[in-house]
């Protein structure tokens, strides 16, 4: 194995054959285990002081600055909506861990109102009601990524480093300077479509990737598990009927559902604190809900004649 | 031993407040070197300091606070890596992702990662880089620190792509290099 080839691997410069074949090799052997290891290491260890060394020295910087090229033509429009339904741990949080809000940006959209904010790197983003976008303080360092809860609306600013939109199953990446792409949430369903230029759609539940050309759609529908490319479509219009969970508990979440389905619901005493939700949702049956969090965390349920409906954990 | 160090193991809250402002920065990039997506990286590096609060008492054990830090952010990134790279093998993924993880998988588990944690190797390291010759230097820092793709490092310091691979090869074997008289008096030594 050659030694350039490895260290154009941990570089990243390399393509995926030589990926595969760089990991063929390591596996071959403990040795070659710890060989690769041992520059991986050196390299990573030797980043960390070149970051030292190019914070003392600006001439670096200047230097690397001159490369990056950067135009402020709003380059990109990027639109995506989805409903997403998270399953999170409750942390339980002490007073100084919330400066950790430093490290990762959360902003939301409330109810009922749109909120802009600009990135670091220029890039803006509008987000709908009840959206979230985060990013953290590594945004820009080798790629820029964000991550969406909802509807957001993306002008990005073209770059070197790549922009990506991480949404529970899709990630979207732009590669194109000036595309259009307009997606919207339908029941269970993701969809991005595009307008003009490239984009690639990375599919985590299926593992597929596919690269859009104008006028494509990709349609993603989570309880079908399947997904398929047509001709775009006019945009639709959001749907009015809208029902936001932002890291509720379960009881909390359980109310919500109460009023908006005019049910009641019981829920068994061990679940209590034990899980948390973050979604939203349009227009969904009390039973394609039940469904979800029954997929997303560990509870069943069982609906009761009056009205009635009963929470347990999963057995 | 440092009086950082003694303010964390005394329960010191200011002491943690200006760990975290010192270390926040290299810890995200140890992280993302190995994990590859900066969420994950920052919320491992704030587990990281969640640990180490809890964990205070045990502050005494380590040489010094880099020691202890980084000992439990690699085993963090280790846990991660070992989800991630089932969960991408389990969906069939013979990507890039899954080879990068997985061989940073290996990284993580091999002994040489106390090159990190190792506040005197990383003094050597650090005189190694300042001593690299100028253009293996430039290259190595626009590449590393900046993660510029080879062909914008040729197209800025007006070279070709094959002397930009050249000057990175040469930059790392001459760390390695340098590093090794460094290691022959250690526990372990980087084999040519």
């Amino acid at each position: 194995m050659d030694e350039k080839l490895l260290i154009k691997f941990i570089s990243g410069q390399a393509n995926l054959k030589e990926q595969m074949d760089v990991l063929a090799w390591i596996e071959e052997s403990e040795a070659n285990k710890s060989n690769f290891a041992r520059l991986k290491n050196l390299t990573v260890a030797a980043d960390l002081v070149a970051e030292d060394y190019s914070k003392k020295s600006t001439k670096e910087r200047s230097v690397v600055r001159s490369v990056i090229r950067w135009s402020l033509r709003a380059a990109a429009l990027l639109v995506l909506g989805f409903s997403v339904f998270n399953y999170g741990k409750h942390h339980e949080k002490n007073s100084w861990i919330e400066s950790s809000k430093e490290q990762i940006t959360e902003i939301s959209a409330p109810m009922g109102e749109s909120v802009s904010l600009t990135l670091p790197d220029g890039s803006t983003v509008k987000l709908n009601s009840g959206s979230t976008l985060k990013f953290s303080k590594l945004f820009g360092y080798k790629e820029r990524s964000v991550s969406l809860n909802g509807e957001g609306y993306f002008v990005v600013n073209k770059s070197n480093k790549r922009f990506i939109v991480k949404t529970s199953d899709l990630d979207i990446t732009v590669l194109g300077t000036t595309f259009n792409i307009s997606a919207y949430e339908e029941d269970k369903t993701i969809s991005a479509s595009l307008y003009e230029g490239h984009i690639a759609v990375f599919n985590q539940s299926l593992s597929e990737r596919i690269n859009l050309n104008p006028n494509d759609c990709y349609s993603y529908n989570k309880t079908s598990r399947r997904s398929s490319v047509k001709s775009v479509n006019k945009e639709r219009d959001w749907i009015e009927n809208y029902f936001i969970a932002d890291s509720d508990n379960i009881e909390v979440f359980a109310r919500k559902i109460e009023r908006k389905y005019k049910v009641t619901i019981l829920i068994d005493s061990a679940l209590t604190g034990k899980c948390v939700y973050t979604g939203a949702f349009k227009g969904e049956s009390l039973k394609e809900i039940l469904d979800n969090m029954a997929l997303a965390s560990p509870i069943k349920y069982e609906i009761k004649k009056d009205n009635i409906v009963r929470i347990y954990p999963k057995p | 031993m440092d009086s950082l160090q003694k303010r964390i193991h005394s329960g010191d809250e200011k002491a943690l407040s200006q760990l975290r402002i010192e270390w926040s920065h290299k810890l995200s990039v140890f992280a993302l070197s190995y994990v590859r997506c900066s969420y994950t990286a920052e919320d491992l590096v704030q587990d990281t300091f969640i640990k180490l609060w809890e964990s205070r008492q045990d502050i005494n054990k380590y040489d010094s606070i880099g020691a202890f830090v980084y000992t439990i952010l690699k085993n963090k990134c280790l846990d991660y890596l070992k989800h991630k790279t089932i969960e991408l093998r389990y969906n069939q993924q013979s990507s890039s992702e899954y080879i990068n993880l997985q061989a940073n998988k290996y990284a993580l588990e091999d002994e040489s990662i106390n090159i990190i944690t190792d506040a005197q190797i990383n003094k050597a390291l650090t005189d190694a880089v300042r001593k690299l010759p100028r253009p293996c230097r430039d290259v190595f820092i626009m590449s590393r620190y900046n993660g510029l793709k080879n062909q914008e490092i040729a197209n800025e310091l007006s070279i070709s792509v094959k002397t930009v691979e050249y000057h990175m090869t040469r930059a790392i074997a001459f760390l390695k290099k340098e590093m090794e008289e460094y290691f022959i008096f250690l526990y372990f030594f980087i084999m040519h």
